[in-house]
């Protein structure tokens, strides 16, 4: 009698913990971004690090900060890039957007030329083009030369 | 003496031609398809681009595109109120390819393209083709929304300096009931000196 007990206890609480996991905050994700799980972000900085890639290179630039948002199922991003030199600058910048198998989930986005002045901050911003572009990568690159 | 200096002078200028003919020489070379492009200050690649992904990204952000219906579009026309040629067509086609991947919206045949569409489906009416397998002719779908828009450009030149304004707008309208469910613009600012 006591064995299927037992038996019933031990299912009940395999399921309660199953249930119980989709409660946890997604492991993949840091201040609100996609992040790969296995990569390890403990800061603002880590998360920048993670993805801003620079094609080449690019001085007094830099970007200071990422926020990422979920609007209507698709991901949007804002991105402050920060001109630390006195002088204006002009920058292309690209998204990379990547799906939730780590493949690239759309064709190139075209890169978008951008001004920046001198000393100042200025905000990306971006919606993923569909659902299956879950987690992005910043592209940046010098066009002043 | 005369003749030793004529034979230099033309083998000097046989070098300078070569030298001439290899500068001019062109080459060609393939590049990036969306890098940016600024080989003049009219409307280019780059803008038309960037316009169709700036408005498809905030299409997709109003309640009509990110919803689990699908709406029913089409595409009008893009009016062209500069004073340069823009193929319209390739900014509208630009839009509907990106909003059509983004699987949130459909597109029914637009107007330019209704002939094409009627003279298939009659095609498929004739005696050529099994009328159990042919397309039915009062099936099509009509869009609940329409897509317009209209590009102006301001130009201003004075002492080697030219600037070159543009301005982006579309609208989605509901032909239903003519509400305007969204619009936006786009703006691009370039300068040749």
């Amino acid at each position: 009698m006591k064995l299927p007990l037992l038996a019933f206890v031990s299912v009940a609480s395999i399921a309660v913990a199953g249930c119980g996991g989709s409660k946890v905050e997604r492991a993949d994700v840091s201040y609100g971004c996609p992040t790969s799980a296995d990569k390890k972000i403990s800061s603002k900085e880590d998360l920048i690090k993670a993805k801003v890639e620079v094609a080449g290179s690019l001085p007094n630039i830099a970007v200071v900060d990422l926020r990422c948002t979920d609007r209507a199922g698709l991901l949007r991003i804002d991105a402050d890039l920060k001109n630390d030199g006195r002088d204006e600058r002009r920058i292309a910048y690209r998204f990379r957007w990547i799906d939730k198998n780590g493949m690239r989930a759309t064709e190139d986005e075209s890169w978008k030329p951008l001004l920046i002045y001198g000393k100042t901050l200025y905000t990306v911003t971006t919606t993923a083009p569909s659902q299956d572009a879950s987690d992005f990568r910043l592209v940046i690159m010098d066009q002043d030369k | 003496m005369t003749q030793s200096i004529s034979t230099r002078l033309a083998g000097v200028c046989l070098l300078g031609l070569a030298i001439g003919v290899s500068g001019c020489a062109s080459k060609t070379r393939y590049g990036d398809a969306r890098g940016v492009e600024t080989v003049t200050n009219q409307f280019g690649s780059t803008d038309l681009q960037m316009i169709a992904e700036s408005m498809t990204r905030s299409m997709l952000n109003t309640p009509i595109a990110s919803g689990e219906t699908r709406p029913i579009m089409t595409v009008q026309e893009v009016r062209n109120k500069t004073s340069e040629y823009i193929d319209t067509r390739a900014i509208t086609d630009s839009i509907r390819v990106e909003l059509q991947k983004s699987g949130r919206v459909r597109f029914a045949v637009d107007a330019a393209e209704m002939n094409q569409q009627i003279e298939e489906l009659k095609r498929q009416q004739s005696d050529y083709y099994d009328a159990k397998k042919s397309t039915e002719v009062g099936k099509m779908v009509g869009a609940a929304y329409r897509i317009e828009g209209n590009i102006t450009s301001i130009v201003k030149e004075a002492k080697g300096v030219k600037d070159v304004y543009y301005k982006f707008s579309l609208q989605l309208w509901n032909i239903q009931n003519g509400l305007l469910e969204w619009a936006d613009e786009k703006e691009i600012r370039k300068t040749t000196s």
